[in-house]
């Protein structure tokens, strides 16, 4: 069944600034969805000016929003949970119209995002400071956590509604002010999640949002009351540009970059649970996620072992059903846009060149339900004969590609995963927990997945990484998305 | 008074969250659901106490 598409005719984005809804000036862009190929909005990039009003109004807000009550900050986030929670199918339908992911992947990142919202919800508890008596005769010592101001928060094209979330509720709860820049290529989450901020009841200026690209990104960094920037991307940028920026002006930052996953298969791995376990690592989100799995290391020398998974994990791969993300049946919707495509396919290319080889070819006969075009669309490719060197067993794809390699033994599999530059969020599949412990001790990866094909952490962790993935200190959701929303302020006190 | 003969947890594909569906020996059911009201008659386990999605996010691998 095809789902009704809850964006209708073309609207104009405007950017949310104070309260208000206010039409930039800036040059208007197309947003498109990936699956019809067909615009359904359009989207200003929007100008030094704006991003400033927008700062500017954050900061005027900042200080009677800083002295409402932990109590009465965590009520607007109830009342903003329960307005997602209403609105929980429509705003997912509309990351599926913009993104072009499968409503079951739209469903699933709303209700992480929300998740992000109800833990802040905690906050007079998460932002609870501590205290010692008598650190000296008569004296005490405390530490309370204080907001800094504002923070700007800016958001990739692959998660839409959630990854801001990994940090706005936290930063508002705890008293500051935020200005969000959605990614331009899918803006209309963001949109939404700021209607429902207003009616929500946020005070004017708390919650900002301003559209656009390099301008907004270069006005947020270079702003002396911003205070610091939350960001997820690609590693070029995380380090290059907000890491380095961040730095150079004082900022607080969190850089979130790509990701190059290692699934680990040992030979005593449940074959059946983890080929499901795969398909979704893989092939879920049409790959643009920095926790898929991108290289498939087969541990051991037992040629009958690998011949038969890999059969497998080929033959299943085969019959995902490939459509627009409105059809409830479809299991991998189209890449986001025709670049990242022909982005992809270049990869696929640089893989044939250098000599791996094609096992399924995700550019031929791609099997699209319904009458949509193929423009954005591609197939499950899987390569055997990777070797790390190779591009497609080193860098990013970001696209659905399985690169397969094989390994000796778990230390040579831990080897391979860690000479990597990247990581993020590698796995081993294995019955053996002497196995997973070694595994876990031993590989250089923000998270680690046990049997766990997408290692998402929960809103109350840390979403780690190392590496060329991760850019600072402190991580987004949780408590260290607390912290780093807070300053530690330490008094020590003595009566006369 | 009819005596409780199930308590189950399942997955709503709906919502993402975990449901709990009651069912007593007079043959009545009820849906224990935080998001009930938001989802109201909507509510597939509502229709079906028995509701299982057709939907499998990926395929699955049938040894031969």
């Amino acid at each position: 069944m095809i789902l009704e598409e809850p964006i209708k005719g073309v609207p104009l984005v405007k950017n949310f600034i104070d309260g208000e809804w206010v039409e930039s000036k800036g040059e208007i862009r197309d947003v498109v969805n990936p699956a019809k190929y067909e615009v359904i909005a359009k989207v200003p990039i929007s100008t030094k000016d704006e991003i400033e009003a927008a700062v500017e109004a954050a900061k005027a807000a900042f200080p009677d929003w800083r002295r409402t009550t932990p109590l009465a900050r965590a009520r607007c986030l109830f009342r903003l949970k329960e307005l997602l929670e209403e609105h929980f199918e429509e705003v997912s339908r509309v990351q599926t119209q913009e993104h072009g992911k499968t409503i079951d992947e739209s469903r699933g990142e709303t209700r992480r995002g929300i998740e992000n919202v109800e833990v802040a919800c905690g906050v007079p508890t998460l932002m609870m400071g501590y205290n010692l008596e008598d650190i000296a005769t008569g004296i005490d010592e405390y530490l309370i956590r204080q907001p800094l101001g504002v923070f700007g928060i800016i958001g990739p094209f692959n998660f839409p509604f959630m990854i801001p979330l990994w940090s706005a509720p936290y930063a508002v709860a705890t008293g500051n002010c935020v200005v969000i820049k959605p990614s331009s290529e899918v803006p209309l989450s963001q949109m939404k999640i700021a209607e429902l901020v207003d009616e929500a009841g946020f005070p004017p200026g708390v919650w900002n949002v301003v559209n656009g690209g390099r301008t907004v990104v270069n006005g947020m960094l270079d702003h002396p009351d911003i205070q610091g920037i939350a960001f997820v991307g690609s590693t070029p940028t995380a380090r290059d540009v907000i890491y380095k920026r961040c730095g150079e002006m004082g900022k607080r930052v969190i850089a979130q970059g790509g990701a190059k996953n290692f699934m680990v298969i040992m030979p005593d791995a449940n074959v059946r649970a983890t080929i499901l376990a795969l398909m979704t690592s893989f092939f879920g989100n049409t790959g643009q996620r920095c926790l898929s799995g991108a290289n498939l290391v087969i541990v051991g020398e037992d040629d009958g072992f690998y011949k038969s998974f890999m059969d497998a994990v080929v033959a299943t791969t085969s019959k995902i059903v490939i459509g627009c993300g409105l059809d409830e049946s479809v299991q991998m919707g189209p890449l986001r846009d025709k670049e990242k495509k022909e982005k992809v396919i270049g990869y696929i290319e640089s893989g044939l060149q250098q000599g791996a080889k094609l096992r399924l070819d995700g550019r031929k006969n791609i099997k699209v339900v319904g009458d949509y075009p193929d423009t954005c669309f591609l197939g499950p490719t899987i390569f055997e004969d990777v070797t790390l060197d190779m591009k497609i067993g080193s860098e990013e794809i970001f696209g659905p590609v399985m690169s397969v390699m094989r390994a000796k033994n778990l230390d040579e599999a831990i080897e391979m995963a860690n000479s990597n530059l990247f990581g993020n969020a590698h796995a081993v599949f294995t019955a053996s927990g002497k196995i997973a412990r070694e595994f876990q001790y031993r590989v250089t990866s923000g998270s680690v997945g046990i049997n766990i094909g997408i290692v998402a952490p929960m809103a109350f962790f840390p979403f780690s990484g190392m590496k060329q993935s991760f850019f600072g200190i402190l991580h987004t959701q949780g408590q260290e998305a607390v912290r780093f929303f807070t300053e530690s302020k330490v008094v020590i006190q003595r009566w006369f | 008074m009819a005596k409780m003969i199930e308590r189950r947890r399942v997955h709503c594909p709906v919502k993402h969250v975990s449901v709990f569906i009651l069912k007593w020996d007079d043959g009545s059911s009820a849906v224990k659901c935080g998001d009930l009201r938001s989802c109201g008659d909507s509510c597939p386990y509502l229709k079906d106490p028995n509701y299982k999605s057709p939907f499998r996010r990926a395929p699955k691998y049938e040894p031969e």
